[in-house]
């Protein structure tokens, strides 16, 4: 019988100090602010106090899943950590050995293979096709996606740099940090859980249009994002590979009951429906945002706001879920599974 | 089935001079380029593009290098008529970060992609450059680019066996970290190897080898070759003087500084029509990285 894979329990670790939008753009040195609560839904959003990092936020997130999971760390085969932002004892960034390293050392998975991997916002789905990859092989029986997003130093930064209401930098106010994580198992091909992990692609013409580096001369780091060109690119590029994603699964649009995207702004997740809705002949069930209290948490984002519906018992047995990744690249790629047991492990037996 | 290595390709800078501001992604498109071009393929037909080089002009953390590599290779969705390519034909990039073992990791990646049928044609591209010159303290590793094809191979041929392992007491002996300097007031790439690095490299690739070998039921003399990480400095040497692996390790040097990730296939190009190689049919590819992670990955000759 074919393996597959499917998730098998998630956690997240917010950081508890809460910065809201009006407060950050109260700090802007311009005369005239945009109105970004409005534009983006962002209220607020959580930021690291000074002993957490990516490396906390990753560990915590792993803490908070195997609490969820029938599995002890040591029976963990691979750790994968998909961070965007790769700092360790405050804004120091790790290269080698890897996080993943000190992430699988600190949890007790001491044998786990384990490596790190860079794919901008779409880190934690790509982690899951390549776990997904491994399991399917049989290479491995479980596997760790993990992510910890410490990128509140790059709203600060651009705090400082913005000059005017239509700085390449204002996408960096959105930021929030937290970490999530994810255990995947191996499955059978008949189990209606499984992962379906299709149409990954990088449409590298469109590169240049979001850039996150280190300052050269402050610590932390800096972005600069071509808003309105990126959400061009994808409107034009995502309903054929969602389109092609859903008849891989033989589901319609309609058929899907939470459709989490991106976390981005409200307003271009509206914009990017109503496109969605017109090409692929239907609408799902229900958009997830997770916006107005977290903002944009880069490559956890779709985990994150997993974790908010399954904790609210928004998600019913049997539905359908589609998490589609959007990011610098620009990488589009879709996760469809339906969903059963994960939402036992929240205490929802609905 | 086993996944075969199509070709191999390198790229050195056309400047040597120390303290000059190399471009990793242009460097490492250079390599793709002329792998692709070896293996008379289009760049439209890369289904996948791995990056595994760790140090990049600049410290770009986003995008990936791999989607900016990818576009200077011209691996678009359009293909050559302009006409745009299926979702199912296109190709995915992204980074894979494991010191000089993300390469066998990467390798490991692709086979099972290939084994599944969801592949068939796959690049490992790899270049460390000095990210800025004179916002670094100890890099030493030279501005050199590899790339590797992979495509689908015939049963027990190609890459059979792959083996990892981690040796976490020796993970403070080597790192690689960006640090805001206070004083100086500059972000500082501080490359920190200690003394008893290279000791603990060799003692954990030797017992790495024993391990692997013993899992899957081989004896040294089964083996023809070994492909190492040409870092840390004297570490093939110094595996070549174990007895048992004598006159099987291939050693490469540049003018250029230590190889780092593009180490392995480096050599393997250096050796591709030697009669070494020729000769060979069970090669052992040997990565060994900060953690200290070793990776293997045991090749047999196609036929």
């Amino acid at each position: 019988m074919e393996n597959k894979s499917k998730i098998e329990s998630i956690g997240v670790k917010l950081p508890e100090r809460c910065v809201t939008t009006r407060d950050i753009i109260s700090k802007l040195k311009i005369f005239n602010p945009p109105n970004l609560e409005r534009m983006s839904g962002i209220k607020e959003r959580r930021f690291c106090a000074e002993n957490e990092d990516s490396y906390t936020l990753a560990v915590d997130a792993v803490n908070d899943c195997l609490s969820r999971s029938k599995y002890k760390p040591e029976a963990i085969d691979m750790v994968v950590c998909c961070s965007i932002s790769r700092n360790k004892d405050g804004l120091t960034t790790v290269f080698e050995p890897p996080l993943s390293l000190f992430i699988k050392e600190s949890i007790g998975a001491h044998q786990a293979l384990n490596f790190d991997i860079a794919n901008a916002c779409a880190g934690m789905l790509t982690g899951i096709y390549i776990v997904d990859s491994f399991i399917k092989q049989g290479i491995i029986k479980t596997g760790l996606v993990v992510s910890g997003e410490y990128i509140s130093n790059l709203s600060e930064t651009a705090v400082n740099r913005i000059r005017t209401a239509t700085s390449s930098q204002l996408a960096s106010l959105t930021l929030g940090d937290a970490g999530a994580a994810i255990v995947m198992e191996k499955t059978d091909q008949n189990d209606s859980q499984a992962l379906k992990v299709s149409g990954f692609t990088t449409f590298s013409e469109h590169n240049n249009l979001c850039i996150g580096r280190q300052c050269h001369t402050s610590p932390g780091g800096i972005m600069n994002t071509k808003r309105r060109k990126i959400h061009s690119a994808a409107i034009l590029e995502l309903p054929k590979i969602l389109k092609a994603a859903l008849t891989d699964s033989n589901l319609s649009f309609s058929q899907i009951d939470f459709f989490i995207p991106h976390q981005t702004s409200i307003t271009s997740i509206k914009a990017g429906m109503q496109q969605m809705i017109k090409k692929l002949k239907g609408s799902p069930g229900e958009t997830v945002t997770n916006l107005e209290r977290f903002g944009n948490t880069a490559s956890t984002s779709h985990i994150l706001a997993l974790h908010r519906y399954l904790q609210e018992k928004r998600i019913k047995k049997g539905s359908n879920i589609l998490m589609t990744a959007l990011a610098s690249g620009l990488v589009i790629g879709c996760v469809i599974f339906s969903i059963k047991d994960l939402i036992q492990t929240y205490g929802n037996t609905n | 089935m086993g996944t075969r290595i199509e070709t191999v390709a390198t790229a050195t800078p056309s400047s040597k001079k120390i303290g000059v501001q190399h471009n990793s992604t242009k460097l490492a498109a250079e390599a793709a380029i002329n792998c692709i071009q070896k293996a008379n393929l289009e760049p439209e037909q890369i289904e996948i593009l791995i990056n595994t080089g760790i140090y990049r002009t600049d410290n770009i953390g986003e995008p990936a290098m791999a989607a900016v590599i990818q576009d200077l290779i011209k691996a678009h969705p359009f293909g050559k008529k302009k006409k745009r390519l299926l979702p199912d034909k296109q190709t995915f990039s992204f980074d894979l970060m494991n010191g000089g073992c993300g390469f066998i990791n990467a390798i490991q990646l692709i086979d099972g992609l290939m084994n599944s049928g969801s592949l068939q044609k796959g690049i490992i591209v790899t270049a460390d450059v000095e990210p800025r010159p004179g916002y670094s303290e100890g890099y030493h590793f030279a501005p050199i680019a590899a790339a590797l094809i992979l495509k689908p191979g015939e049963k027990d041929q190609g890459f059979i066996q792959f083996g990892t392992d981690t040796y976490l007491e020796y993970k403070d002996c080597f790192t690689g970290q960006l640090v805001f300097s206070k004083a100086r007031q500059k972000s500082l790439l501080i490359l920190d190897q200690a003394e008893t690095y290279l000791d603990a490299c060799i003692r954990c690739s030797n017992e790495s080898i024993n391990k692997f070998l013993e899992t899957n039921k081989l004896g040294i003399n089964d083996i023809d070759l070994i492909i190492p990480s040409q870092s840390p400095d004297g570490l093939p040497e110094a595996l070549n003087q174990i007895s048992d692996l004598k006159g099987k390790v291939v050693i490469s040097n540049t003018d250029l500084g230590e190889l780092h990730t593009a180490g392995p296939a480096f050599s393997l190009e250096k050796i591709w029509s030697s009669q070494q190689y020729n000769k060979a049919q069970n090669i052992l590819f040997l990565t060994v990285s900060a953690g200290i992670t070793t990776a293997m990955a045991l090749y047999r000759k196609p036929s």
